[in-house]
């Protein structure tokens, strides 16, 4: 059954200060004993305090909330990157993460090679592969300049890329980070459609906006963060 | 204890999870390699140039230095430094492959030693081309080589690259963590190339003062086991043994570190 179960779980990021970051520091304090230096080891911020989200088949959740609210951070956990420090994450599904869409990239490869790249450490291997790329290819547009390396690209073609690979996955579960604007009008228009179907598809979605309007339109949940709060 | 173990059952299924799926790791190895091919038409060739470089030019100086024959110093020392060069790259690429894999990191949830198995993977690859090296040394210098090199020489690569991964696993953790670990460790490469018996023969030591250099040097049953056979000799007695047991050791430890700091390593990014 696909599902997300979030239980009181809380994220805290640990801020380290520069000497923490030096071994050799370290080691000198160890063994001269701490109180040398009066700099605190680390601070923490708490990103997320005790989340406690359900998420069922159908399930179209929308999440707000000011800057620095835990929005993405939420996100972060629900995609498996990042782990909580405390209570339980549960989720089952396959699911396709469309946050920081540049992360990941080989700008010294080829676009094509960037393809198969992303694809196989999505999970596949070179038969799924040689089925998928050339519809890759056709909806990125990007022509030769798939044959390029990345390092040449625009920011638009980048992000035209990325969108071309993940969204011929087909996904249980889409995580997104704002509404995705790739390319031009003209791919805008395309990239819609084809995200708008991935979404139909799709048994859950979770998008985090600054737009009102925009998780009205598509979400029937809705939540807003408030200092990695649940308000 | 418990919590011990059931970190050490997280690494455990870590590295399974890798091996389940090698195709994630040795293609993205794979595409680092061609990644250098692409850069300049001769890749990874470069390497074995400077060294066949190294290895021509100390072996006009360095048996006259230590009045070795030079029949015997030349393959001995080429042998041992390819060797070498593919131990120490290794190692030393592991501190700042988590740094290099950031953003792959941030994005994708694939296993953290597939990450390592990658470095280590394209550093053998690397190791592969320059072992044209000794190869053609062999040839040249042809002695008999030791049968034992099939039964415990090829085994025992298998071994040192599980090794090297384990070991590869437990710095960049490190490294991450503490940013200057990658210098320590540099040098720390740099002095190991001197006191491992590479460009001299544990011979002329004397018995009481061999110990750490040579006995508790795992570097050098690394490079003996290999070495020795090619050269027409015999395998120090417990090699495969202490190359065996060390592997075991260096996994259960990567495994703990996996486990351990698998959850934390994305906040000292």
């Amino acid at each position: 059954m696909i599902q997300i179960k979030l239980k009181n779980v809380s994220l805290n990021f640990p801020i380290y200060s520069e000497v923490t970051r030096s071994f050799k520091k370290t080691l000198v304090k160890k063994i001269i004993g701490g109180n040398i230096t009066q700099l605190k080891e680390h601070y923490h911020v708490e990103a997320l305090s005790k989340i406690n989200l359900q998420l069922k088949h159908g399930d179209r959740l929308g999440i707000s909330g000011p800057n620095g609210s835990g929005k993405t951070t939420l996100l972060r956990v629900l995609s498996g990157i990042l782990h909580p420090s405390d209570g339980e994450v549960k989720i089952n599904g396959v699911l396709v993460p469309f946050i920081d869409l540049h992360y990941g990239l080989n700008i010294e490869a080829s676009g094509l090679e960037n393809i198969k790249m992303r694809c196989i450490l999505l999970g596949m291997n070179f038969k799924d592969l040689d089925e998928i790329i050339e519809k890759i290819i056709d909806f990125s547009e990007l022509g030769k300049y798939i044959y390029m390396p990345v390092k040449t690209y625009s920011s638009g073609m980048i992000m035209r890329l990325v969108f071309s690979i993940l969204s011929m996955i087909k996904s249980d579960i889409i995580i997104m980070d704002e509404w995705l604007s790739v390319g031009d009008s003209d791919f805008l228009i395309k990239a819609n459609k084809r995200l708008n179907k991935m979404i139909d598809d799709s048994s859950i979605l979770v998008i985090a906006s600054h737009s009102n309007e925009l998780l009205d339109n598509i979400c029937n949940k809705r939540i807003e963060l408030v200092e990695g709060k649940i308000r | 204890m418990i919590r011990v173990l059931s970190e050490i059952k997280d690494g455990f299924n870590d590295y399974l999870t890798s091996f389940k799926n090698p195709l994630v790791w040795s293609y993205l190895a794979y595409m680092d390699i061609s990644m250098r091919y692409k850069r300049s038409s001769l890749g990874p060739w470069w390497v074995t140039i400077s060294i066949v470089l190294i290895v021509l030019v100390l072996s006009t100086i360095w048996p006259q230095l230590l009045s070795e024959d030079f029949d015997f110093f030349v393959p001995y020392f080429a042998i041992g430094y390819v060797l070498w060069f593919w131990f120490s790259n290794s190692i030393t690429e592991s501190t700042t492959a988590m740094i290099e894999f950031e953003g792959l990191f941030k994005q994708s949830n694939i296993p953290l030693s597939a990450y390592l198995l990658r470095v280590t993977l394209r550093n053998f690859i690397i190791f592969l081309h320059n072992a044209v090296l000794i190869i053609v040394i062999v040839v040249l210098f042809s002695k008999n080589i030791n049968e034992s090199f099939i039964f415990l020489s090829l085994p025992a690569i298998f071994l040192i690259f599980i090794s090297l991964n384990s070991i590869s696993i437990v710095l960049a953790i490190f490294s991450l963590r503490f940013r200057d670990l990658t210098n320590i460790i540099a040098t720390l490469m740099q002095l190991l190339f001197f006191v491992t018996p590479i460009i001299w023969h544990p011979s002329i030591l004397e018995g009481g003062r061999k110990g750490f250099l040579v006995d508790y040097n795992i570097f050098y049953y690394w490079i003996d086991i290999i070495r020795q056979p090619l050269l027409g000799l015999d395998v120090h007695v417990n090699s495969l043994a202490i190359v065996f047991l060390s592997t075991v050791l260096f996994l259960i430890i990567s495994c703990l570190f996996i486990g351990r700091f698998k959850k934390k390593i994305i906040f000292w990014m």
